[in-house]
């Protein structure tokens, strides 16, 4: 279905988007009254101290940085309170609407978070030290249910300079959604499918290091399709099993898939159901507070990436239920 | 003197190493290739097994459907040759298509629970069957692969190792 932009952003304007919209302009307004009386009161101080023909700086200096200090500490602790109002604000309210639009069946909760989905699929072997997990959408499309959220996680280096001065940094393990849903075949063991740089770049000898990967599951399997065998590696601890999930349907299905997406992606398939995580870098559902909410560019990137979740269910045939699996 | 001794044992031992290394991968590959096998045998047997729990499921109103059970038996022989089993998988196929069509005329019959779980346990069946070839073939190019390549080439034939046939099914 063609999503119809202008009766999306006519509802939402009509609804809350508009007096949130009113709400941002205003505080948008308070803020450069603060920004400007802040800066006002330092020519003040600047010019009182001219006119004074005083070599003494000092006194002016101090009531200049406590302006500045007593400025700078009231519209942050402003700025943060009005932030976590317009977040929850929009978040309650907007976004759910902009989901219902996209599809009636699905359920938009900006709390709930993919994490035991993110260790169950085992995409990511790399142990994290702090992440953030929110804004999931979840919803069931005849009998397949499915969910989809947005990670972001990270791990901690920590460095010394000559100085002896501890440093910490902060590096990307993932930021992007993760999709997670019933698989439409009953299966046991474990097969991921990576996007394959290794032989891409390095031909024959990158399929031998890929054969030595510690961190996936079982052997390197190879499959029949030439074109997923260049875009893709497959691993997995029992190659007939991969077989029968990675039919050669599935295997077209996936590309297809792949290239709609347009993001890296990583494959699982584990516990009867598969996961996918999309690397789209993205803050899809946060409201901006200097720039218009009633942009249409960014109503229509966050409708497509929905649109292109919920639609992995049509790509992957996950309905299609003509096996043992109900 | 040493140097030498080294290098003449390293030109014995290198080749040496490298003959048992390539017989030992042919080897393993050939035994890749028999394992597949028998996963495509298992299957081909679990869905003919399937075959009279189906049949007894409609029994009593389908003569022609115990035919097949016979004609089915028949075919399960056991044997190795890719043709032959090709040649069974394909009749098999042909009397399936047929029993559905007839199925088709009783409504009631269709609707049933054991029933449809059969017809879903058979696509089943069919999608394990296509994965098990699957497998079994690509063990196959491997091994053929190995077989008609230098320098395993010339293991291969000393071993009397020769090119194996795909498994060929008309799906």
């Amino acid at each position: 279905m063609e999503i119809n932009f202008a009766q999306l952003q006519a509802e939402l304007i009509a609804g809350d988007l508009g007096f949130l919209e009113q709400e941002r302009k205003s505080y948008i307004k308070k803020f450069w009254i603060g920004f400007f009386s802040c800066f006002g009161l330092l020519l003040m101080v600047l010019g009182t101290w001219l006119v004074s023909g005083s070599r003494n700086f000092i006194p002016f200096a101090i009531a200049g940085g406590l302006i500045l200090i007593i400025g700078l500490v009231f519209m942050i602790v402003r700025h943060q309170r009005f932030y976590k109002k317009f977040k929850a604000q929009f978040k309650g309210k907007v976004v759910p609407a902009i989901v219902k639009f996209v599809d009636e069946r699905l359920d938009y909760d900006p709390n709930r978070s993919l994490m035991t989905e993110y260790t169950e699929s085992r995409i990511f072997t790399q142990r994290y030290d702090r992440h953030r997990a929110e804004d999931t959408i979840s919803g069931k499309f005849e009998s397949t249910d499915f969910a989809f959220g947005e990670i972001h996680t990270e791990y901690k280096t920590v460095s010394t300079d000559s100085k002896g001065n501890r440093q910490e940094h902060w590096h990307t393990i993932f930021k992007g959604m993760l999709f997670a849903s019933d698989f439409h075949k009953n299966f046991h063991g474990e097969t991921m499918v990576d996007i394959d740089t290794m032989e891409r770049y390095l031909g024959k000898l990158g399929r031998k290091f890929q054969q030595w990967n510690p961190s996936r599951p079982g052997n390197l399997v190879k499959l029949e399709n030439p074109e997923f065998e260049k875009k893709f590696a497959v691993y997995s601890t029992d190659e007939q099993e991969c077989r029968y999930i990675l039919t050669p349907s599935m295997m077209e299905r996936l590309l297809e898939m792949s290239k709609r997406i347009n993001f890296k992606i990583a494959i699982s398939f584990r516990n009867n159901q598969v996961y996918i995580a999309v690397f789209n870098n993205m803050d899809l559902f946060e409201p901006a507070v200097f720039g218009s909410l009633l942009k249409e560019e960014d109503y229509r990137i966050i409708i497509n990436m929905m649109k292109l979740m919920t639609g992995i269910i049509e790509d992957l045939n996950l309905n299609t239920r003509i096996w043992t699996k109900e | 003197m040493l140097l030498i001794i080294i290098l003449v044992a390293a030109l014995v031992l290198v080749p040496l190493i490298a003959v048992i290394v390539i017989k030992n991968g042919l080897v393993a590959k050939e035994n890749q290739v028999e394992n597949a096998f028998a996963s495509v045998d298992v299957m081909l047997k679990k869905r003919f097994d399937l075959i009279p729990q189906l049949t007894s499921c409609v029994s009593g109103y389908m003569t022609h459907e115990k035919e097949l059970l016979e004609k089915l038996t028949a075919l399960r022989s056991g044997s190795r040759d890719t043709e032959a089993l090709a040649q069974s998988n394909h009749e098999l196929k042909n009397q399936f298509s047929q029993f559905l069509i007839k199925a088709e005329a009783y409504p009631d019959l269709k609707a049933s629970d054991q029933f449809m779980m059969l017809q879903r346990s058979m696509n089943e069946m069919e999608e394990q069957l296509a994965a098990s070839r699957r497998t079994y073939n690509m063990s196959i190019e491997i091994f053929n692969n190995a077989v008609l390549q230098f320098p395993s080439s010339v293991i291969a034939k000393r071993n009397n190792m020769t090119k194996k046939e795909y498994l060929k099914f008309n799906d």
